[in-house]
C-alpha cells in the first residue's frame, strides 16, 4: 500500500490523467486507479470528492450530472485547458524525480557513483 | 422481507449527515457511487443486503480516514480558513450584540475601561522601561564579541586598567600596553580611552565654555571601529590620521557654533584647552543615552592624561573568553610589567560590553550602573496593577453578565457551541481594551517625559515615535483583553441550559460568589503586599536620611580649587572675611562612591590586611565636619597641634585590639605600616610607616548600603595640594553661599571653571536609585488601590442593585442602616485577614531580599503589615459602604415593587 503522503501527493496528477483520455465520473475512475496500481493504490471515495470538487474550484476540471439510462444520476468530469496544463507540468515534475530514483538505483544504463 | 434499496439508501443517508464525516454538498454524489459499488456486489453474487453493507463500508470504511484525514495530509487548510468559514460569518452579529451590551451597562463598562486603560498604560510604561533598561550598548556592532576589561587588584575589582608607571606612563608605554594585548591570541582588536567628568575650559569659535566628558585617546582608529560612532561630519581617518584632532559631538557643535553650525565652516577650526590646541575634523551623533558612557568631544593625543585606562577588546569570533582572560593574565609581563609583578594584581576580567550597565559592580563605573533589583520591583508592581485589572474586570463582567443569562440560553438553544458563547465575551473584552488604545496612547504620550525627567532615562526619544510602540500596544491590549475576559467566557459559556432560563440574575450572580470572593482575597492580597512594600521602602528611606553618618552634612560646600597651598591661603583668607562663614579647610570629599582600598599591617606582625580606606582632611575639616576624635584638643586648637597626625576609626581600633588582643591604650602609639609590599629601593624602607595617634568614631563616607571598614584619617596643618576646599557657613541660603564663594573664586584669576557641590546634596545623590523607586512605589501603590478601589465600587454597586429587594424587606423588618452596613462590610474583613495572612510572608519576603543591599538597615516590623491591613480595610470600607448607603435612602417598598 502506498503511504498517506504518497496518496496525497499523486491523487492530482493521477485524476487529471485518467481525465485526459476523456471524461469519466468518481466511481470509475477509482476503478481506474486500482486496475492500473494493481490494487496498490486504494482510494476511498470519501477521499476522491473532496479533491475532484478543489480540482473544479481551482478549474482544472469541470462536472455535469447526466441522468443515465437507468434513470440515476451521475457526475460526469472532464478535463480544463487550465487542467492539461496543469498536467504537463505535473507530468514533467513526477518524471523528473522517477529519473532520479532510476540513476540512484541502479536501474538505468549510466548507473549512479556517489561524489 | 425483501431488501429495500432506497430505504436502506435513505437510512445511510441520514447517517451520513449526522456524523458529520462528509461535507454536505459531496453526499449526492457518494450516494451515487455507494449505488455503483453495490450493483457490482450484486454482479459479484452478493445477495441484495451484504452487499449493500460491504458497498457501505467501501464507500466509508468506518475506522478509516474520512475526508477531513485525508484533507489534512493532502494540502493543510490556511490558519484562517475557520475564520473565513465561521468566524467573519457571525463577526458582525458579536460585534453588534457587545456594542449593545456597552451601551447598556455604560456605568460598569466606563469603570472596565478607566481600569483597563490604567492597566495597559501602567503594564506598557514597565515594558517600555524595562527593555530600555535591559539594551544598553545593544547598539554597537558585533557587542557580542565585545568586551570591557577589567582588574582584579587587592581585593577590588577596577574598571579602570592601570597603565605602567600610572600617571608617569610615556605614550609609547601605554601603546605598548595596547599593542601587547593586541598580540594576545583570540584578541581581535584593542582600543582604549579615558573620560573626564571635571568641567574643562575650552575656547572655540571665540567663546570659553566649561564643558565636560571630553575624552583622551591614543587609539583612536581602532576606538572608531570599535563604537562605530556615526559621524555627520569628517571621518575616523581624518581623525586618526593627526595627532591633537578632536571630534565635537553635535551637541557641542551646536554649543559652540550655533544652530546653524552645519553652514559654519566648522572642520579646520582651533579648540584650545588652557594647555594645548586641537584641530576640529568632524562632528559625530550625540551618543544614545542608552550607552554605558558619554562624552562630549574626543580628542586625539599622543597620551592620555590620566593613570589608566577604560580598554575594550574585540574577540576573534568562537574563542572561549576564558581562554583569553587566561592569555592576558599570562602575557602580562609584555603588557604591562608593574601589574605582573605585583602581588596585589588578581587576574585579569572580561565583562561583556551588554553586561555592564546591569551587572557591573566595579570601581570608578561610568555611569552610575543600573540595578537588577529595581527591575524586579517594577516589574513585579506592574504586573501587580495588570492582576488588578483582570481580575477587577473578571469580577465585573461575571456579576454583570449574570444578567446575560436568557441571551446565552437562546443562543445555546439555537445550536451555538459552547465556544461560540465563549467568542461573545471573550470579543466583548478584547473590543473594549481595543478601544482604550487611544487613551493609552494619549498618556504615554503625556507621562514618558515626565518619567524620563523622573527616572533619568531617556525613553521619549528612544520609543515615542517607533512603529513598533504601536504593535507591542495592540498585543498588549490583546493579551489583557483575553485574559479578563477568559473567566468568564468560560464559566458563562459552560452552564447549562436549563439552569440559563431557570435562574434569575441575583441567583446567578451569587453562584459566582465564590470564585467572587476568590478574586477579591486575591485583590486584596496585592494591595496589602504593595502597600507594605511602599511602606517598608520609605520607611528605609527616611532611616537613611535621618541615620548618624557620624559627621555633619548640613551646611557644607565643597569647591574645587586644584592648586597649591599658597593659593589655597589667599582663598581661605578671602572666604574667612565672610561673616557666615565659619571655617574653611581642605581634603578628601565625603559622601562619594567607593574607591581603592589598600594594605596595612601592624608593625612586628606578620598579617597584611587589604581593607582600609586611607583620607586626608585638615584641622579645620575635621572641626566644620564636626567628627569626633579622640584628640579634640587638636581640632579645637590646630596651633598646638603636630604637623600632621593620623587617626584610625573605631571599626580598624576594635579589629586591632581584638586581633592582637591589645587595650586602647597600648594600641594608641603602635605603628602601623601601609603598603607593606612596597619597598623602597634607596633607603629600603617597608611601606609606609605611622604611628596611630588617636582615633575617630567610624563615619559613613559612602552610601549606608556599604558597611564601614578600617579607615586611616590623616589630619594635616598645611596642604601641599588642594584639590577640593570645604566650606563651613551658617545662616545662608545656598544660593547666596554659592554667589558669595563665586565671586571670591572668580577674583583669583584661576582659568578653571568654578565646580561646586553640597555635602548634603552628594549624599543625597548616593540615594538617588532608592528615592526614585521610593516615590514610584508611592505613585504606582497609589494607582493601584485606585485600580481596586473602583473595582470595588462597581461590584458593591451591582451587588446592591441586585439585592435592592433583600435590603428593602430588611428595612421594612426593621432593620438600621448601621446593621446593613455591617452585615455588607462584614464579608470584606474576613477576606482582608484572610489577605493580610497570605500577603505579609510575601511581602517579608520581598523586602527582606530588597533591604540586604543595605549594610545598615531598618528591622522589618510586624505592624507595618497591620497597618497595610488596616489601610486596605479602611479605603474598602468606606468605598462599599458610600454605595450601600445610596442604596439605603430610597424608599424600601420602590424596591419591591420591582421586577427582578
Amino acid at each position: 500500500m502506498a503511504t498517506k503522503v504518497l496518496v496525497a501527493a499523486s491523487t492530482k496528477p493521477l485524476v487529471l490523467s485518467i481525465l485526459s483520455y476523456g471524461e469519466n465520473y468518481g466511481y470509475k475512475i477509482i476503478k481506474e486507479v486500482e486496475r492500473l496500481s494493481e490494487g496498490e493504490l486504494e482510494w476511498t471515495d470519501a477521499m476522491l470528492y473532496p479533491v475532484l470538487s478543489r480540482m473544479e474550484k481551482e478549474g482544472l476540471v469541470q462536472s455535469q450530472w447526466v441522468k443515465t439510462e437507468s434513470g440515476r444520476r451521475r457526475k460526469y468530469y472532464r478535463i480544463t485547458a487550465a487542467g492539461k496544463e496543469r498536467l504537463e507540468e505535473e507530468r514533467r515534475q513526477w518524471l523528473n524525480v522517477n529519473q532520479v530514483f532510476i540513476k540512484l538505483w541502479g536501474m538505468g544504463t549510466e548507473g549512479y557513483t556517489p561524489a | 422481507m425483501a431488501f429495500d434499496i432506497e430505504k436502506a439508501l435513505q437510512a445511510w443517508r441520514k447517517q451520513l449527515q449526522q456524523s458529520g464525516r462528509v461535507e454536505p454538498g459531496l453526499a449526492e454524489e457518494l450516494e451515487a457511487n455507494l449505488h455503483d459499488r453495490y450493483e457490482e456486489y450484486l454482479i459479484r453474487g452478493l445477495a441484495p443486503e451484504p452487499a449493500f453493507e460491504a458497498a457501505k463500508k467501501r464507500v466509508l470504511p468506518p475506522d478509516g480516514p474520512d475526508y477531513r484525514a485525508f484533507e489534512s495530509s493532502a494540502q493543510s487548510r490556511p490558519w484562517y480558513a475557520f475564520w473565513k468559514s465561521t468566524f467573519a460569518f457571525i463577526l458582525p452579529n458579536y460585534l453588534k450584540i457587545a456594542s449593545r451590551n456597552l451601551r447598556r451597562k455604560g456605568f460598569y463598562n466606563t469603570i472596565n475601561y478607566v481600569c483597563l486603560s490604567i492597566g495597559i498604560l501602567t503594564t506598557a510604561l514597565a515594558l517600555l522601561y524595562l527593555d530600555y533598561e535591559t539594551s544598553y550598548d545593544q547598539f554597537v556592532p558585533g557587542v557580542a564579541q565585545k568586551y570591557r576589561m577589567g582588574r582584579t587588584f587587592r581585593s577590588q575589582d577596577y574598571s579602570v586598567i592601570s597603565f605602567n608607571g600610572y600617571y608617569g606612563a610615556a605614550p609609547e608605554v601605554q601603546m605598548k600596553q595596547i599593542n601587547g594585548l593586541r598580540e594576545v591570541q583570540g584578541v581581535r582588536s584593542a582600543c582604549h580611552f579615558f573620560t573626564f567628568g571635571q568641567p574643562e575650559l575650552l575656547r572655540i569659535n571665540g567663546k570659553e565654555l566649561p564643558t565636560e566628558d571630553l575624552l583622551h585617546t591614543n587609539t583612536p582608529q581602532a576606538f572608531f571601529d570599535f563604537f562605530q560612532w556615526p559621524f555627520v561630519l569628517g571621518s575616523a581617518e581624518a581623525f586618526s590620521q593627526d595627532l591633537n584632532t578632536a571630534l565635537l559631538t553635535e551637541k557641542q557643535a551646536e554649543r559652540f557654533f550655533g544652530k546653524d553650525w552645519k553652514e559654519e565652516e566648522l572642520l579646520g577650526q582651533t579648540l584650545s584647552t588652557t594647555e594645548e590646541d586641537y584641530t576640529i575634523v568632524g562632528v559625530i551623533e550625540d551618543l544614545p543615552p542608552n550607552a554605558h558612557f558619554d562624552f562630549s568631544i574626543a580628542l586625539h593625543r599622543d597620551k592620555i592624561a590620566y593613570w589608566g585606562s577604560r580598554t575594550y577588546l574585540e574577540l576573534a569570533a568562537g574563542v572561549s573568553v576564558d581562554a583569553v582572560r587566561q592569555r592576558i593574565d599570562d602575557n602580562m609581563g609584555n603588557i604591562n610589567t608593574n601589574l605582573a609583578d605585583s602581588e596585589l594584581f588578581g587576574g585579569t576580567i572580561l565583562q561583556p560590553l551588554t553586561s555592564i550597565h546591569l551587572n557591573s559592580d566595579m570601581l570608578y563605573e561610568l555611569k552610575p550602573p543600573g540595578d537588577k533589583r529595581y527591575l524586579y520591583i517594577i516589574g513585579v508592581i506592574s504586573a501587580i496593577i495588570l492582576l488588578l485589572t483582570v481580575s477587577n474586570y473578571t469580577n465585573l463582567s461575571i456579576a454583570m453578565n449574570a444578567g446575560r443569562s436568557r441571551e446565552i440560553g437562546m443562543r445555546k438553544l439555537f445550536g451555538a457551541s459552547v465556544g461560540q458563547v465563549s467568542n461573545q465575551f471573550l470579543l466583548e473584552a478584547i473590543f473594549l481594551s481595543f478601544l482604550t488604545l487611544p487613551v493609552v496612547l494619549l498618556g504615554l504620550w503625556w507621562l514618558l517625559p515626565r518619567f524620563d525627567t523622573f527616572m533619568g532615562t531617556a525613553l521619549t526619544a528612544t520609543v515615542l515615535d517607533q512603529p513598533w510602540l504601536l504593535i507591542v500596544l495592540v498585543g498588549l491590549s490583546l493579551i489583557v483583553g483575553l485574559f479578563s475576559s477568559l473567566y468568564p467566557a468560560v464559566f458563562l459559556a459552560r452552564q447549562r441550559i436549563i439552569h440559563l432560563f431557570r435562574g434569575n440574575a441575583a441567583r446567578t450572580a451569587a453562584a459566582g460568589l465564590s470564585t467572587r470572593k476568590a478574586i477579591i482575597t486575591f485583590q486584596f492580597v496585592l494591595l496589602i503586599g504593595l502597600c507594605s512594600l511602599t511602606l517598608l521602602v520609605n520607611q528605609q528611606l527616611q532611616f537613611i536620611q535621618r541615620a548618624d553618618l557620624g559627621f555633619d552634612k548640613n551646611q557644607v560646600l565643597y569647591v574645587n580649587l586644584s592648586e597649591d597651598s599658597s593659593r589655597f591661603e589667599v582663598f581661605r583668607n578671602e572666604l574667612l572675611k565672610i561673616p557666615e562663614v565659619t571655617d574653611v579647610g581642605s581634603g578628601s570629599p565625603l559622601g562619594r562612591n567607593p574607591f581603592n582600598q589598600t594594605t596595612y599591617k601592624l608593625a612586628g606582625t606578620d598579617q597584611v590586611f587589604d581593607d582600609a580606606y586611607d583620607i586626608s582632611l585638615d584641622y579645620s575639616a575635621v572641626d566644620i565636619l564636626n567628627i569626633e576624635t579622640s584628640v579634640p584638643e587638636y581640632i579645637n586648637d590646630p596651633e598646638q597641634a603636630p604637623k600632621s597626625v593620623v587617626l584610625i576609626n573605631e571599626t580598624l581600633a576594635q579589629k586591632l585590639m581584638n586581633q592582637f588582643g591589645l587595650s586602647r591604650e597600648a594600641l594608641i602609639g603602635q605603628t602601623i605600616i601601609e603598603e607593606p609590599e612596597y619597598t623602597d629601593e634607596e633607603t629600603g624602607e617597608v611601606g609606609f610607616p605611622f604611628s596611630i595617634a588617636g582615633t575617630f568614631k567610624d563615619i559613613n563616607m559612602f552610601s549606608l548600603r556599604e558597611r564601614v571598614t578600617p579607615m586611616f584619617l590623616t589630619v594635616y596643618k598645611d596642604p601641599g595640594y588642594v584639590r577640593w576646599a570645604s566650606i563651613g557657613y551658617q545662616g545662608l541660603s545656598p544660593s547666596a553661599i554659592i554667589e558669595a564663594v563665586k565671586t571670591r573664586y572668580e577674583a583669583l584669576n584661576l582659568d578653571k571653571a568654578f565646580v561646586h557641590s553640597f555635602l548634603s546634596q552628594n549624599i543625597e545623590e548616593l540615594y538617588q536609585k532608592e528615592q526614585r523607586i521610593a516615590k514610584l512605589s508611592i505613585y504606582f501603590s497609589l494607582t493601584a488601590f485606585l485600580v481596586a478601589i473602583i473595582g470595588l465600587i462597581a461590584l458593591t454597586a451591582f451587588l446592591t442593585t441586585l439585592k435592592r429587594k433583600e435590603i428593602g424587606i430588611r428595612k421594612i423588618l426593621g432593620a438600621s442602616h448601621r446593621d446593613i452596613l455591617l452585615r455588607f462590610n462584614r464579608e470584606y474583613v474576613l477576606l482582608i485577614g484572610i489577605a493580610l495572612l497570605v500577603a505579609a510572608p510575601l511581602a517579608y519576603l520581598g523586602v527582606q531580599e530588597w533591604l540586604s543591599g543595605f549594610a545598615y538597615r531598618i528591622t522589618v516590623q510586624p505592624a507595618v503589615f497591620l497597618l497595610a491591613g488596616l489601610i486596605t480595610l479602611l479605603v474598602s470600607v468606606i468605598a462599599v459602604s458610600f454605595m450601600v448607603v445610596r442604596v439605603l435612602q430610597s424608599a424600601p417598598v420602590k424596591a419591591l415593587r420591582e421586577e427582578q
